[in-house]
């Protein structure tokens, strides 16, 4: 029997019930996943098909196969041995474990003493979960973000994870939601000068992730204040589901215990200028 | 015989035996407390400073403690600590001629600890020999190099020459040296390159890949291709960043050329007459010399 589902309402993060010697499987974008179950072993395939750029909107989503075979070859193979096996596996998406850094793709400027809601998105990580009470065997990222440093110098900053954005400005222009999450992020320029958004850190290990019944994923929406002359943001970001994302149930809670109202580097432009360019 | 044996009994005598007592149990107690104080030292620092600090703190604060109770114990046997002292003075002159390689090692070791250009388990170079730091001691510092040997170089020649630290900041570049054919065209090599970077995970968006023109190499354009990466994934880096470059420029038909030796006979004359050996081959030659005759 398989079952392959695509609908909207139906999602890719199910618990899914499997007899021994059975496997079931999970495209998610580029990451193929097959998870075998055994007596006393769970048995991972997975890998990440080459990415074509332009391809992300084309193609299937996602698929979840609840009863597949384990591939002939597959990247990476491991086997997770323990004493006895129950039948249960959650697939769960979560955020990342680093803040990612978000560039819009075309330059993107916020007036003087305005205030705008830019909807960013950030890449998502597959968990996988067995047994009952859950035990963690892999995090496997759905596309593997590029690398990053955020910070004034080479020797002060922050390793990131790197996305560009579209940064819509309205919630029919996001894109699609199954492999991203979707944050709300409220830009309040308190300053003289127009603040360029030419890079814009979201600190992700912070945020919780939600999910509403139409198979969307958010996290909760957050605010950034720049202030008069100030190189950092003032940071806030609220304890539930945004608005824009109706009824969202919480589906992973924050990586890190989460720090509010700090002050915090957000906006790479502002420290451009104090940068220390290298020579070569 | 006798006699011997009444001096032997006038040394021996109840005083001395007392301060001889005495003087054990100043070192029995000064043992114990050296070493009470030397681990309430090592708790208090503990976390606050490096392991190399703590441990010369330790030790020195037990060989302080320690000295004083043997002075005092030494006291207690009935020597005169003054001469003692004159005759210690004089001999550490004569064993530091005696040991000045030593000495200089020590005190290089202890500038070592307090400037702590690297610590236990950072990776370092030092001329030509590259590897982790196991510890670092009073004379020498140890590495274990990639290739599992052990290396000891004396403290000295740390404080002499140039140490590169290479674990201490948190990203690092990698350089890469392409050469390309003289007919490629330099902007379409730049952004196969930036393509490449592009697509690697591993290599940082930020701080940006630089690339930079080297000069006109005898048989290539020499560039410098320069990105940046997370310090643990420098060498996976290095490896599949090449590999990447490799395919690009196969499929976009950019030349990494190898040395080329052309040999040219100058304007002047005309060109190299070629000679053909071999009967087989004779008519080709004849037909060869022809032709040059005729250009």
């Amino acid at each position: 029997m398989t079952q392959t589902a695509n609908a909207a309402a139906e999602v890719w993060w199910r618990d899914v019930e499997l007899a021994p010697g059975r496997a079931a499987a999970w495209r998610i974008g580029p990451l193929s996943l097959t998870i075998l179950r055994n007596p006393a072993e769970w048995r991972l395939a997975y890998g990440w098909s080459p990415v074509v750029p332009g391809a992300d909107v084309a193609g299937p989503r996602w698929e979840v196969t609840t009863d597949s075979q384990m591939p002939r070859s597959a990247d990476n193979v491991e086997r997770h041995v323990l004493r006895q096996t129950s039948g249960r596996v959650h697939v769960l998406p979560a955020l990342a474990d680093r803040p990612v850094v978000t560039s819009p793709r075309l330059p993107l400027f916020v007036l003087p003493d305005e205030e705008v809601v830019l909807y960013v998105g950030s890449p998502l990580w597959a968990v996988v979960e067995v047994d009952d009470p859950p035990r963690r065997l892999r995090e496997l990222p759905i596309r593997r973000p590029s690398d990053t440093w955020f910070g004034p110098s080479t020797l002060e900053g922050e390793l990131c994870y790197a996305t560009s954005t579209r940064a819509g400005l309205q919630v029919k222009d996001l894109p699609f939601f199954s492999r991203r999450a979707v944050t709300p992020v409220r830009i309040r320029n308190q300053a003289a000068a127009p603040l360029e958004v030419e890079r814009l850190k979201l600190p992700v290990p912070y945020l919780s992730l939600y999910a509403n019944p139409q198979g969307q994923l958010w996290t909760q929406a957050v605010t950034m204040t720049r202030s008069e002359d100030g190189h950092m943001a003032n940071l806030t970001f609220g304890d539930e589901a945004p608005t824009q994302a109706g009824r969202a149930g919480l589906i992973a809670a924050p990586r890190e215990e989460s720090q509010r109202g700090v002050l915090f580097r957000a906006f790479g432009s502002l420290f451009r200028s104090e940068e220390r360019r290298d020579a070569p | 015989m006798n006699e011997i044996w009444g001096d032997l009994r006038g040394l021996v005598t109840p005083e001395k035996l007392l301060g001889f007592g005495r003087a054990l149990f100043l070192l029995a107690i000064g043992l114990l407390l050296a070493t009470l104080v030397g681990r309430a030292l090592g708790r208090l620092v503990e976390g606050r400073l490096d392991v190399q600090r703590a441990t010369l703190l330790r030790r020195a604060a037990y060989f302080v403690v320690l000295g004083i109770f043997l002075l005092a114990a030494l006291h207690e046997m009935g020597f005169n600590l003054g001469v003692l002292l004159g005759a210690a003075g004089i001999l550490s002159v004569a064993v530091g001629f005696a040991s000045q390689t030593s000495a200089s090692n020590v005190i290089s070791g202890l500038f070592l600890i307090a400037e702590a250009p690297f610590a236990v388990g950072d990776i370092i170079q030092v001329g030509g020999t590259t590897g982790e730091v196991l510890s670092v001691d009073l004379l020498s510092v140890k590495l274990r190099t990639y290739d599992n040997l052990f290396v000891r170089i004396p403290n000295e020649t740390l404080i002499k020459t140039e140490v590169k630290t290479l674990t201490r900041f948190p990203i690092r570049r990698a350089d890469l040296q392409i050469g390309v054919a003289y007919k490629e065209n330099l902007r379409r090599v730049r952004e196969v390159l930036a393509e490449v970077a592009d697509r690697n995970p591993l290599c940082l968006e930020e701080p940006k890949p630089l690339f930079i023109l080297q000069g006109f190499g005898d048989s290539a354009m020499q560039v410098q291709f320069s990105v940046w990466v997370k310090r643990e994934n420098f060498l996976e880096l290095r490896n599949s960043i090449q590999e990447e470059i490799k395919a690009a420029f196969d499929a976009a038909g950019i030349e990494i050329p190898f040395p080329h030796l052309s040999v040219y006979a100058g304007s002047a004359t005309g060109p190299l007459p070629v000679k053909l050996v071999g009967g087989a081959m004779a008519g080709t030659t004849e037909a060869a010399e022809g032709e040059s005759e005729a250009t």
